[in-house]
């Protein structure tokens, strides 16, 4: 049964982790046995988990045309079904459950909020955002990610500034012979190894420096940057026995791992830059070494004072914080209430 | 740890249900054609040959990882890995990287692919050879009770030796000579299409086994206790003995192999140590051990050492000469003012045999820091006249090696009888009461023979 809230997190039967967000009748990032409109914000593996429950229930499933590539990458069978609707930036989709936009969200390459209008009714999910930089669309009812805000990401950076400091960790690595892993989560890892190949402005890493990636890393950086692609170097796989080879002679090269691969003992000797996913407390600099490398805060998500200025231009009267994705939930809930008294705010679900 | 027995019989159960394994995906392994270095008589690199090898460790730890690591067998194998030296080891692998990650890799599964891989390696074949598979075993078994033991390896570069691949131990520290692996590893011999002169001359190594509870801490540590036999045998006799990295674990099938310190090394005078110099290269490198070199006092002998090694290492010769002249000035002058007339006197007192042999080294020295003075204060190189004799440049670097050489090893044996307070100048001062009194030169004297 759907409650009578506009906006809800809807977890399903003993599952209190990663739950769907329901925009009236429409179910982003999770599955619900009621569904039949469903929205993705982002490729993040706590974000797309139900996509093949999904994929049997829902009749429209609505993405970023990158978020769509890199699903398929992740899972080829997934581009032969029909209900995939790939829909660019403030643009409508409309259906008989609202009108549907995606706006950009500024966290990985084709990270969207989703925002819907029912019949005047305005809601939105904002998936993980970084803020400014991102669309804003007002709305009456907010479904806030709870990853945000939270004070252990709360440390600033300057992304752009991060990004080049990494790519000349990395030269000065390879100028030393030494073999480098980078280990970041999918999409960011993309985006570094495309500031590495264009955006970066200064002296190019020749291409006779091997990249590496996963197979599957490697399809999602040819999908989502499909129209870059012909600037990179081959980028060898990490099954491949010609990495392999790299490994047995301890060849220079740089190595791009996404966190659900661990490396493997031989590479416990490399150089290894670690990005986000760790503790970035607001005291902490951006960049901080540690006993085998260096750590890197790209911040992919928003600080506190980012999400106050948020909350400031959407507007809202109600804001649910997901506490299915972070414990953080409740004390976020409370800031925010502390800050807008004007808001209705509370968590959901009620764990 | 555990039962010997009942693993060496649960591997062999891991064995027999992998063996057919192998050979069901066998088409699947990768065979390449590796070169292999050749070695004349002596020792030295002849040329390398091409050899069709099987890649068992690609095939083992890749190709087939998901249905060997399925393997029931397999699994009751790794219930061995659970014990604290176990978790030592995969903790030193995993280092502080995955502190605040519940979910760690536990590197310690990977050891019995890399056993089944070094089976194959010896046996080429897939089928079950006792006689391979306690050679084998028995190796193994030796890494997993000294886990956390790692093997240093450090090509010697400007050294030609009689010493055997058995080699000789200066205290912990091995000598002998080259195998294969260690060549091709160095010389990158699968890229290079032609070898740097140096490796045509690379005939030894030196070893160490060192264990540690981490992967950063080992290197530093062992780099200072080569750099000491390096010490040792410049002190010893003539030549330019040099390493060009350190590497760790080349002949540990078990463990993959790193390096560290990559530096160029140029050809120079090779140092010739015989097998029976092993004695004294050990006294000096025990004499070396026992100096504190980071107390303050001793300073002054740490940076004469270095400057002598260095200077020996240099390729022009007035570099030489002022690293020389340095090294010489840290030893016998520790403050300014009248440095020649110091030096001069200094030296002759300490080394001079006799009187006609103290006033020959008194103005050898005195001239040679004129010279030095020289060519440091921008006027190049003076006269070269001493004691009405014309010397090359050559020669006069050659005496002064050979007095930084027994100067060096006179001070290593001083700095023990004086304590730590303002010890050079103390050294200094009863060197000076020796010049004017033979019965305190005798006590002296006593000190460092």
């Amino acid at each position: 049964m759907l409650s009578e809230e506009p906006i809800d997190i809807q977890c399903n039967k003993n599952q209190n982790k990663n739950c769907s967000v329901r925009l009236g009748r429409i179910f982003c990032d999770g599955y619900n046995p009621e569904g039949s409109v469903g929205c993705f914000s982002h490729f993040h593996q706590d974000h797309t988990h139900a996509i093949t429950d999904c994929i049997g229930q829902y009749d429209t499933i609505i993405t970023h045309p990158i978020t769509l590539e890199a699903i398929t990458a992740m899972d080829s069978g997934f581009r032969y079904r029909e209900q995939w609707v790939a829909q660019d930036y403030d643009t409508r989709y409309h259906c008989a459950a609202g009108d549907i936009r995606l706006l950009k969200a500024n966290h990985i390459p084709g990270s969207a909020q989703v925002h819907v209008d029912v019949n005047g009714v305005t809601m939105l999910y904002s998936g993980d955002f970084n803020y400014p930089d991102i669309q804003i669309r007002e709305a009456e009812y907010l479904v806030l990610d709870s990853t945000h805000g939270d004070p252990i990401y709360d440390g600033q950076t300057d992304r752009t500034s991060v990004k080049n400091r990494m790519f000349e960790d990395v030269k000065e690595k390879i100028d030393s012979e030494k073999p480098v892993v980078i280990e970041a989560n999918s999409g960011t890892l993309q985006e570094i190894i495309k500031h590495f190949e264009i955006n970066y402005e200064g002296n190019k890493l020749s291409h006779d420096i091997p990249f590496v990636t996963t197979k599957q890393q490697k399809k999602i950086l040819e999908k989502i940057y499909k129209n870059e692609v012909n600037e990179f170097r081959r980028i060898i796989e990490y099954e491949d026995f010609e990495f392999w080879k790299l490994v047995r002679g301890n060849k220079k090269c740089v190595i791009f791992l996404p966190y659900n691969k661990s490396p493997d003992s031989e590479l416990q000797n490399y150089y290894k830059m670690r990005v986000d996913r760790y503790r970035f407390p607001s005291e902490e600099p951006a960049i901080t070494p540690t006993n085998d490398g260096m750590r890197y805060n790209l911040a992919a998500h928003a600080s506190i004072q980012n999400i106050i200025s948020y909350i400031k231009e959407i507007k809202p009267k109600t804001i649910v914080t997901d506490s299915s994705r972070s414990g953080y939930a409740p004390r976020l809930a409370k800031i925010i209430h502390q800050s807008f008294p004007e808001i209705t705010c509370y968590p959901r679900p009620k764990l | 740890m555990f039962d010997k027995e009942i693993f060496k019989t649960d591997l062999i159960n891991f064995l027999k249900k992998s063996i057919p394994l192998c050979e069901k995906y066998s088409k699947s392994l990768i065979i390449e054609e590796l070169k292999q270095p050749e070695f004349f008589s002596t020792g030295k690199y002849k040329k390398f040959n091409f050899v069709k090898k099987s890649n068992y460790d690609f095939f083992i730890t890749k190709t087939l990882k998901n249905e060997l690591t399925s393997l029931n067998e397999y699994k009751i194998l790794i219930k061995f890995f659970v014990t604290k030296e176990f978790k030592n080891y995969n903790a030193k692998l995993l280092g502080t990287s995955y502190e605040k990650i519940p979910s760690k890799p536990n590197f310690a599964y990977e050891l019995p692919l890399k056993f089944l891989v070094e089976y194959l390696k010896h046996h080429e074949d897939f089928s079950i050879s006792k006689k391979i598979f306690d050679k084998v075993f028995e190796s193994f078994f030796l890494f997993l009770e000294n886990l956390l033991e790692d093997e240093y390896i450090a090509p010697l570069f400007n050294f030609e030796s009689n010493i055997s691949k058995h080699g000789v131990t200066i205290n912990d520290i091995c000598i002998r000579k080259i195998n294969e692996s260690e060549f091709s590893i160095f010389s990158n011999l699968e890229e290079n299409v032609h070898l740097q002169n140096i490796f045509h001359n690379l005939t030894h190594v030196m070893t160490i086994q060192y264990p540690s509870s981490d992967l950063n801490s080992g290197y530093e540590l062992i780099k200072e206790k080569f750099q000491r036999v390096l010490d040792s045998l410049s002190l010893l006799k003539e030549g330019n003995p040099r390493f060009g990295g350190i590497y760790r674990n080349i002949n540990n099938p078990w463990i993959h192999y790193d390096s560290k310190y990559e530096i160029d090394v140029i050809l120079r005078n090779p140092l010739k140590m015989k097998k029976t110099e092993k004695k004294l290269v050990t006294q000096i490198y025990d004499g070396l051990n026992l100096i504190d070199f980071s107390q303050k006092g001793n300073k002054f002998l740490e940076i004469a050492k270095k400057r002598f090694v260095t200077g020996l290492s240099r390729t022009s010769k007035t570099d030489q000469l002022i690293d020389l002249m340095i090294s010489l000035e840290s030893l016998y002058v520790s403050s300014p003012g009248e440095i020649t007339v110091r030096l001069s006197n200094r030296i002759a007192t300490v080394l001079g045999k006799n009187d006609l042999d103290r006033e020959n080294i008194w103005r050898f020295i005195k001239k040679v820091y004129n010279m030095r003075s020289g060519i440091v204060h921008g006027e190049g190189l003076r006269s070269n006249e001493i004691n009405g004799k014309i010397y090359t440049l050559d020669e006069i670097i050659e005496k002064l090696i050979q007095m930084n050489r027994h100067s060096i090893m006179i001070f290593m044996k001083l700095v023990n009888h004086y304590n730590e307070n303002n010890k050079i100048d103390r050294i200094s001062d009863d060197i000076d009461k020796a010049l004017i009194n033979r019965i305190f030169l005798k006590k002296l004297k006593i000190k460092f023979n």
